[in-house]
């Protein structure tokens, strides 16, 4: 058996300019992302006005927050199918406790986030203390938690846009441009956590438990909770995009989720993650919420109805997930 | 405790009976049945109806669905990959074939055979995105899922097709002693696949597969081919069960909504059954077992008057205890 030997972090310098261009892992995302625009609003001019960027940055902003988080945990190598499920829960425990027993905004929102950090614990302690694959783990709790959701409602839904004043002022345009601002908040957050992964400790910890985690344990990385903290966030993350679903919506519905687990999935895999762990780019996955939204945006406008939309998501889920196998078995040497 | 033939013979008789019920007992299957026969006394408390010939029927009718498709999910587990499009396939299965007869005016077994042939299409695409590839079966799957019950869909535009001729419910409304031709099916299919991995060489190939692909490699066993086959079976029994569903429908339509969360029933009874995630371990008879139990469960919750909003997070629960016990029994084995 012969040693891995890893590249010396110079290699990379002294390869020619055209190389190390070509060798950004966001680049590809990024010219897909250029493509699918000018395809789209070519095929049709509504595409690129800007009252129709504005609404995409807002509805793009929803998935962007769950892709957000879900880059950070597939970097630490472990991953969440109920993303989905636990943004139907926070927007079912929300729009519970302020239809039918009153409590005020804040109120509720804090305690639907407080059963999101409920999952994530739940998530932490089946994958991390029973030592199931998170695979499994998330894929039981994501059935679970739905079904609580569609418990909580009793198949109802509540219409709950006059109760959240404040929540919807975070979806209202804001002066830059008319983006809403909680577009501008989850730009920030996307610069904010890729400077951070690139300079602070943040970015080697991560990588080295989802890379090789009995390394990380001898340089006394204390893996169990960073994964912890991962899943927490995640979970936080979901939570909170469904309450805002839910905000721009104005109803209540335990479905508020259904489907996302993919588009999260494929958006944090086209932005450069990896389902093997260990890398991955947090700017990535903001390029890649864009061009998820470009694409489906391109479906309604295209009139592709949401039955069929299925379709593509699947194919984009696929193929991303062999992008990655690829990927990976082309860098092994 | 294991024991080598001839050490065995040596024990005493009333030793030997004693191990032998420890063994029963100690089987996955007994634990199931058991706990089958207290929760049916626990809902038949409730209300008497649960024991009615009439509800039997009707749970055993039901549960012939998901177990069909169990037997295909069994041999692919234990070959150590899993299935999550079988729903999917169920409900293009019925629509395709009900398209067929419909609009294009083909003869029923011509449109079956078509149908049987996209679904061996979908479970060939499972196994080249899986085995080939590389990808992680539970991301393939659900992608497929996901594309398989769009197209679905999109054929139909999410209405039923229908009136299909009188001639498609022949199958389903036949009733031998009673029960339904697709539960005496997943009977007998079940018996072959017990059979199979018990005394052939394909089921030794299976648990080898599933148990150490190296060592399975090593010795001569072609593991890609094991999983594209047991792919196949399994989509192939998902878009069969999805036309025995049609065939039992009453007006017989072809409905994109056959199979909806189907997937979760069968995979939750098969490893209730005993079936591992990790691959290597499981029986046919555990497995119609675990999905009958979970039919059990479902039919009960709404027999015993119980909110029936609480059956899929019952059945999420379920999943979650049958996958804890699986990975402790894992640990167990592996020392």
């Amino acid at each position: 058996m012969t040693t891995k030997q890893a590249t010396p972090p110079e290699a990379s310098y002294r390869q020619p300019f055209y190389k190390r261009v070509l060798g950004v892992t966001e680049l590809g995302v990024f010219a897909a992302v250029a493509v699918f625009f000018v395809a789209f609003t070519l095929a049709d001019k509504s595409m690129a006005n800007p009252a129709n960027l504005a609404r995409m940055a807002l509805q793009g902003s929803f998935l962007g927050l769950a892709a957000f988080a879900m880059s950070f945990l597939m970097i630490a190598g472990e991953i969440d199918l109920s993303s989905g499920g636990t943004a139907g829960l926070s927007a079912a425990v929300a729009g519970v406790l302020m239809m039918n027993f009153g409590w005020p905004e804040w109120a509720s929102c804090t305690a639907a986030l407080a059963a999101a950090v409920l999952v994530g614990l739940l998530n932490a302690f089946i994958t991390l203390k029973v030592h199931m694959p998170s695979f499994f783990a998330t894929l039981g709790t994501s059935f679970l938690v739905s079904g609580l959701a569609i418990w909580i409602l009793k198949g109802a839904w509540f219409y709950v846009a006059d109760q959240i004043p404040a929540l919807l002022k975070v979806l209202n345009p804001s002066p830059l441009f008319a983006l809403p601002w909680i577009f501008i908040a989850l730009l920030m957050a996307y610069l904010v956590g890729d400077f951070l992964m690139r300079t602070s400790r943040l970015g080697p910890t991560l990588m080295a438990v989802g890379g090789n985690r009995r390394a990380a344990e001898i340089v006394g990385i204390n893996v169990p909770l960073v994964k912890t903290l991962c899943f927490v966030f995640v979970s936080v993350c979901c939570g909170l995009a469904g309450i805002l679903v839910m905000a721009y919506s104005g109803t209540t519905d335990a479905s508020i989720g259904d489907g996302w687990l993919l588009w999260v999935i494929a958006i944090a895999i086209i932005g450069g993650g990896s389902l093997q762990g260990g890398t991955g780019s947090i700017i990535g996955a903001f390029f890649g919420t864009v061009l998820i939204q470009i694409i489906r945006m391109g479906l309604l406008n295209a009139n592709v109805q949401t039955n069929a939309q299925g379709i593509v998501i699947g194919v984009i889920l696929i193929v991303a997930a062999s992008l990655d196998v690829l990927r990976r078995k082309s860098i092994q040497y | 405790m294991e024991l080598t033939y001839n050490e065995r013979d040596k024990v005493p008789g009333s030793r030997r009976l004693a191990s032998s019920v420890r063994s029963i007992l100690g089987r996955q299957e007994t634990g199931i049945i058991l706990l089958c026969v207290i929760l049916t006394a626990f809902f038949y408390s409730r209300n008497p109806a649960m024991l009615a010939p009439t509800t039997v029927v009707s749970i055993l009718r039901t549960m012939a669905f998901p177990a069909l498709i169990g037997m295909g999910m069994v041999q692919l587990m234990i070959a150590g990959e899993i299935d999550l499009s079988t729903g999917a396939m169920m409900s293009l299965g019925a629509v395709f074939a009900a398209k067929l007869i419909r609009d294009a005016g083909i003869p029923i077994p011509a449109a079956v055979a078509c149908s049987l042939g996209a679904a061996i299409l979908v479970g060939l695409t499972n196994a080249f995105f899986t085995v080939k590839v590389g990808v992680p079966a539970v991301i393939t799957t659900i992608g497929t899922m996901f594309i398989v019950r769009g197209i679905s869909y999109s054929f139909t535009n999410g209405l039923p097709i229908y009136p299909l001729p009188a001639e498609v419910g022949i199958i389903g409304t036949w009733r031998p002693l009673g029960f339904s031709f697709t539960f005496f099916l997943a009977l007998g299919v079940m018996i072959v696949v017990q059979i199979l991995l018990i005394w052939t060489r394909w089921g030794s190939a299976l648990f080898a597969t599933g148990g150490n692909k190296l060592a399975a490699q090593v010795c001569g066993i072609n593991t890609d081919r094991v999983k594209t086959i047991c792919f196949v079976v399994t989509s192939l029994l998902a878009g069969m069960a999805g036309m025995l569903t049609m065939s039992q429908l009453p007006l017989t339509p072809g409905d994109p909504i056959i199979g909806k969360n189907l997937e979760l029933h069968i995979l939750v009874g098969v490893i209730i059954g005993g079936v591992s995630f990790y691959g290597g371990r499981g029986s046919a008879v555990g497995a119609f077992v675990g999905v009958f139990f979970i039919q059990l469960v479902r039919s009960g919750l709404v027999i015993g008057r119980f909110d029936s909003f609480l059956q899929t997070p019952a059945l999420g629960f379920l999943l979650l205890l049958a996958a804890i016990f699986d990975v402790l029994r894992h640990r167990r084995d592996e020392g």
